[in-house]
């Protein structure tokens, strides 16, 4: 990586003068205060991660250092310096120097932080314009410096070009080297990886460990602990709105002290072993969702520590119950055998289940293929694709976004007509076969996607969307049908007064809940999860897989698992399939691929990932 | 002006019928409140607890109740005859025994506004159900037909949308002749189109929303998703833009018979009104300034009701 | 293609309105020569169904009909008696006049509500929402009659009908300006409020920028090409409008004529000023359509991906 030219500059009087002090920050939007006293210290060349679940209050605790903690916010706190600068006494025009002179933020989402209509080089030229005296072909030099500095390649040609035209990991880098352009000695990066295919998230973060080498002060905002791993210094966990652990790296990230670190540590599947459910600790009240009506307010109310005991199961979220649920049978599990959600212990993995042996695949796909666009410019979606799958078992499907994964699951569910190739279903044309011969059996393969919301009507709620689907299209009375609903809520672990809900007053774990709920109640024998969890915070992740697992053991369902995150296919998966641009490029039993890969994209794709821990 | 942009554009949000394409502002991706009451299939439980906002609908609401009482038994309002004549009181300016003032005729006007209203809704209810039938009906083969249908009927509201809308009723006057019967059909025929575009656009939202792709992977058969996603969905839109509409063909049906082409004086509907009092705007004012204060009144009224109800529309879906 | 697209359009209007008017019951000669009430000879029905060519088969007649518009003739008017051509000649510049004025009040008006209501804050918005719907659905003739009465009579500043001085246009102007302006204020605000939301804003003004910097080089040009856009329909609006508002103020031009070639049921007339307006609102949507598109890059890169696929 090339050095960063003057990086930092001198901003510190002392050596030991920290680049970032923060004592005792509240920020309160009306009465709620989503804030409640953190204190943050950032010294040259460290750096900083601030670690929390969505509705902490880190990304609002990051943007408060700039003054842009939003138009409703009220911002206190005992000491909030950069360098020797208060930035509570700044007006707009101090606080104008400060933000991208001396700090610079890189906000979420690369797509939408940068402006569509400008071309790239007119964001890196509007710093230099502002934070330094720069003539207009000096500024044009060091644009082009820059692109070329973050790894970007043919600066000359992609300066002119708009974000729309960059990829997801280029843009990535001209927002950082817009930002860079100020050069700021504090450096805050929200969710900088989150987004981003995992050999880009490993570029990111080594670009940003250089510019920590380099003498910059990093404060890293992210949701991941795993993702801060091997950049941060420091870390701080964040629940809540307070600074619940911290430490430096190592420790933290090892021992951690807090049950909650624990359980956002534990929530990663990465390296967990198959069929080993990932949060067997009881929840503490922490982590605890609250009720979501529409939006998350963040409340103080929840505050206390893990310490109360868990409240009326009628008032609790479905994300929790269910890890209740789990809990409680496994401390019991001489009564597994009759109760529904029975996972087996997590002291005895599991075998592989009875039904992987059976010889005759439930699904098998040959050699589909399909191409969308048309004259001239043709795009081969899937190429050649053949799965097998069998009851009982997972098929992991990997692969970068736009590899084709998503196509291939459409195809086999019959949502679109393939150019080639058939799908058998326990040895009967599906694929492709008129729409009526297949609809008595549609039954048997039912779906979750990665945006349940969008899979409800809107103007159904709960109940009737249960109904709806107990009753096979007939009634949306839920009259009939309550001891089915209730069997259903009951078995994904969401509590019964959410039944005269609207989808949208559920929050996004609940809704995944309710699409697995809606997809059991066909009782399928094959499950299709196209990312079902990529939308989630890890801990809701966690809740939502283990729930796939102790469902696939107690009905011996078939799952398709479409994912894009390595950690989370090998801990779901039997067997696995690496996906790239449309062709499946290896297959076979999850732990010979992973542990011997065949391919050599697989081995390029498994590197990356186990390079950033 | 091509076809492509228009169906580009996210333009399928009820807003108004009169609204240009660009303006029905994709706001889906706006947070949304929980659901406090929503006219059909609520499921929430209906909590009445008004907010500031909804106070402007609560009075549209009202101001069109009255009118339609005034519509339909204006003698509890007016309990006068609206043609009757005394040529002695010809011209009062409002004041007293006569609160609008008289005609030339000595006809108490606020009598005939009252009694106008009976026609004017009447008309404007007609041209309303008039253009959203037909609209419905092109919007359903556009937005349900095989592609060759959708291209033909997407073609022709195209063409129809060229013309400018009073200047399409205006076309269609000249064939279907003057009179309120004429000036019904020219503004129910001339909205259609605008109303057309936007159910087409509503019900292939809808046909390849995430939910209906569910309950084909759910096995769900044709008649099923029409009748419980497609054709519920639309309904509700249909509901916000005949609200919204409704405003719209009244003014248009009164502009109609201010030209001299809809309801012929003396009869007491607004726009004849209007007419009659057209040549005397410099000198008594009266004439035009009450009938078309309670045009823009019933037109504001369900223009801000519509957008409640388009407000809710959007919300859910 | 675009041009391509709006001479289709073009032509399927024409056919539409050729077959729409063999709707009417009656015969075209007897309405040529004034109607059932003219009493006309059976020799002058005779001379004037050869002349118009009424005594044709249908096919024919269409294809001289689409000859003649082709060649800008749009037939002969029942009450004027000259050609609709030349009559269309004489109106135009009149309407134009006032719809360009009126374009250019309406947007300033628009433009300054808009602003006013970002800038002034969450009340502000609230109340400028207010006047621009009431705007919005105010009708032609009763604003026209109300500014008449304010500002003709009332306080007498400005003559009640347009005489042919530049104070005559004012209030025509004004009085199809106002509602529209209503709409555009609409349309400006809410895209306004939408490119403020966007998190490119927080990026440029974590950068530094002033918020008058990010509403110059960001904010504004995002809600400028979507308005910019409508000028296509605006310009629809202003052609129904006039119809009312040169009505209203004995105003000469196409609306006016237009109204009374309606009264008297001149159908060829009828048909040629509906063409034209049809014919200007496409032009404009055209021109209007690219001005967007030149502003904005992504809206070309869809449209030419989406041309591909």
């Amino acid at each position: 990586m090339t050095p960063f030219p003057s990086t930092g500059r001198s901003e510190t009087p002392h050596p030991t003068q920290p680049l970032l002090e923060v004592r005792g920050l509240r920020i309160r939007f009306g009465t709620t205060e989503v804030v409640s006293g953190i204190d943050l210290r950032i010294a040259p060349g460290e750096c900083v991660a601030l670690v929390g679940e969505s509705g902490s209050g880190k990304s609002v605790s990051a943007r408060s250092i700039l003054g842009l903690a939003g138009s409703g916010a009220r911002v206190d706190a005992e000491v909030l310096r950069v360098a020797d600068t208060n930035v509570l006494g700044l007006r707009e025009r101090g606080l104008r120097t400060l933000r991208g002179g001396r700090v610079g933020l890189i906000p979420q989402d690369a797509l939408g932080a940068l402006d569509p209509l400008r071309p790239i080089g007119h964001e890196i030229d509007r710093t230099l314009q502002l934070h330094t005296r720069l003539g207009a072909s000096a500024r044009h030099a060091r644009a082009l410096e820059l692109l070329h500095a973050v790894g970007i390649p043919e600066p000359e040609a992609r300066i002119r070009q708009r974000p729309g035209q960059l990829s997801g990991g280029l843009r990535q880098r001209a927002l950082i080297a817009s930002v860079l352009a100020g050069e700021p000695a504090l450096l805050i990066a929200d969710e900088p990886t989150t987004a981003l295919d995992a050999r880009v998230r490993r570029g990111i973060l080594e670009l940003l460990g250089s510019l920590r080498d380099a003498g910059t002060g990093l404060l890293l905002v992210s949701h991941d602990l795993d993702a801060v791993r091997g950049i941060a210094d420091t870390v701080a966990v964040m629940s809540e709105g307070r600074i619940i652990e911290r430490g430096p790296a190592a420790t933290v990230l090892e021992h951690p002290a807090e049950e909650y670190t624990r359980i956002l540590l534990a929530a990663s599947p990465a390296g967990v072993p198959r069929g080993v459910p990932l949060l067997a600790a009881p929840m503490p009240q922490a982590i605890q969702t609250p009720a979501v009506t529409g939006r998350t307010e963040p409340s103080t109310e929840r505050l206390g520590s893990g310490s109360t005991p868990a409240p009326d199961a009628a008032t609790v979220p479905g994300d929790v119950l269910l890890a209740d649920v789990i809990t409680s049978t496994r401390r019991d599990t001489g009564a597994a055998g009759s109760d529904p959600l029975a996972p087996t212990p997590p002291s005895a993995p599991a075998p592989a289940p009875a039904f992987s042996s059976t010889p005759a695949p439930i699904l098998e796909a040959r050699r589909l293929s399909k191409t969308f666009g048309a004259r001239g410019f043709r795009v081969p979606a899937v190429r050649e694709a053949s799965l097998t799958l069998h009851l009982g078992t997972t098929l992991g499907l990997i692969g970068e976004s736009g590899s084709g994964k998503s196509t291939l699951a459409r195809l086999i569910l019959g949502l679109e007509t393939p150019d080639a190739g058939t799908v058998e279903l326990d040895g009967r044309a599906w694929v492709p076969a008129p729409e009526s011969a297949r609809r008595p059996h549609r039954h048997r393969i039912a779906a979750i996607f990665q945006d349940p919301l969008a899979t409800f009507d809107p103007r159904l709620s709960v109940d009737q969307i249960l109904a709806d689907a107990h009753s096979h299209g007939r009634t949306l009375r839920a009259a009939g049908w309550q001891r089915a609903i209730a069997d259903s809520l009951d078995a994904v672990g969401l509590p019964s007064t959410l039944a005269g809900r609207g989808p949208r007053e559920l929050s996004g774990g609940q809704r995944q809940r309710l699409s697995i709920a809606r997809a059991l109640a066909q009782n399928p024998e094959i499950l299709v999860c196209d990312e079902p969890v990529s939308a989630l915070d890890l801990t809701v992740q966690a809740r939502v897989l283990d729930l796939l697992d102790a469902l696939q053991r107690e009905r011996g369902l078939a799952l398709l698992f479409i994912s894009h995150d390595l950690d989370v296919v090998r801990h779901v998966s039997d067997t696995v399939a690496v996906m790239k641009d449309g062709e499946i490029r290896e297959s076979g039993p999850t732990e010979r691929v992973f542990g011997n890969p065949g391919d050599e994209y697989t081995r390029a794709l498994l590197a990356d990932t186990a390079a950033h821990r | 002006m091509s076809e492509n942009t228009r169906q580009e554009r996210p333009g399928s949000e009820p807003t108004s019928p009169s609204t240009p394409p660009h303006a029905q502002h994709a706001r889906a991706s706006q947070p949304v409140p929980p659901r406090t009451a929503s006219p059909w299939g609520s499921h929430t439980p209906h909590r009445f607890t008004l907010r500031a906002r909804d106070i402007p609908r609560l009075i549209a609401a009202l101001i069109l109740l009255l009118l339609v009482i005034a519509a339909i038994f204006p003698a509890l309002f007016a309990p006068g005859d609206p043609l009757a004549i005394d040529p002695a009181a010809g011209f009062q300016p409002p004041g007293g025994a006569h609160p609008f003032g008289t005609d030339g005729s000595g006809r108490d006007l606020y009598t005939r506004v009252i009694h106008g209203a009976g026609p004017s809704l009447l008309i404007g209810l007609g041209a309303t159900a008039l253009g959203i039938g037909l609209a419905t009906i092109l919007g359903l083969l556009a937005g349900l037909g095989p592609r060759w249908l959708d291209f033909g009927t997407s073609r022709l509201i195209e063409v129809l949308l060229a013309f400018p809308g009073l200047v399409l009723a205006l076309l269609v006057m000249v064939i279907s002749g003057p009179g309120a019967l004429g000036a019904t059909v020219a503004v129910g025929l001339a909205t259609a189109p605008g109303y057309a575009r936007i159910i087409r656009g509503r019900v292939r939202e809808i046909a390849g929303s995430g939910y209906v792709e569910a309950a084909r992977v759910q096995g769900r058969g044709r008649v099923h998703i029409l009748t419980r996603h497609i054709f519920p969905g639309t309904a509700r839109s249909l509901a916000s833009l005949a609200t919204l509409g409704l405003g719209q063909a009244i003014v248009w049906v009164c502009a109609l018979s201010f030209l001299g082409l809809g309801v012929a004086p003396p009869a007491a509907e607004w726009g004849a009104l209007l007419n009659e009092g057209r040549q005397f705007i410099a000198t008594f004012w009266w004439l035009t300034f009450f009938p078309g204060l309670f045009i823009v009144l019933t037109a504001v009224s369900a223009t801000v009701l519509g957008r409640g109800l388009a407000r809710t529309d959007r919300s859910a879906s | 293609m675009r041009i391509g697209g709006a001479i289709l359009v073009l032509w399927a209007a024409a056919t539409a309105t050729f077959f729409a008017v063999r709707l009417i019951p009656g015969d075209p000669a007897q309405a040529f020569l004034g109607g059932p009430g003219s009493q006309a000879s059976a020799e002058a029905l005779a001379r004037v169904r050869a002349e118009n060519g009424f005594d044709l088969p249908l096919w024919q007649q269409y294809l001289d009909y689409l000859g003649r518009l082709l060649r800008g003739e749009l037939g002969t008017s029942y009450s004027l008696h000259a050609p609709v051509s030349e009559v269309v000649g004489e109106q135009l510049a009149g309407t134009l006049e006032l719809a360009l004025w009126s374009l250019v009040i309406a947007w300033v008006i628009a433009l300054g509500l808009a602003l006013w209501s970002v800038a002034g804050g969450p009340v502000a918005a609230r109340i400028a929402a207010g006047i621009e719907m009431t705007a919005a659905v105010l009708p032609h003739f009763w604003l026209g009659s109300v500014l008449i009465l304010l500002f003709a009579t009332g306080l007498g500043w400005l003559p009640a009908i347009a005489t042919p001085d530049a104070r005559g246009i004012i209030l025509p102007a004004l009085t199809l300006a106002i509602p529209l302006a209503g709409f555009l204020a609409q349309l400006l605000r809410e895209a306004l409020q939408d490119a403020a939301a966007q998190p490119f804003v927080l990026t440029a003004r974590a950068r530094g920028e002033s918020h008058a910097s990010v509403f110059a080089r960001h904010t504004l040009r995002h809600a400028a090409g979507p308005a910019i856009g409508l000028t296509g329909w605006a310009f629809g609006s202003l052609m129904s409008g006039a119809v009312v508002v040169e009505t209203i103020f004995a105003r000469p031009g196409l609306g006016r004529t237009l109204v009374s070639a309606v009264q008297v049921r001149d159908v060829p007339l009828v048909i040629g000023l509906t063409l034209v307006a049809a014919a200007a609102y496409l032009v404009v949507s055209v021109l209007s359509d690219l001005a967007e598109r030149a502003l904005n890059p992504a809206l070309r890169i869809r449209t030419e991906a989406g041309a591909g696929a």
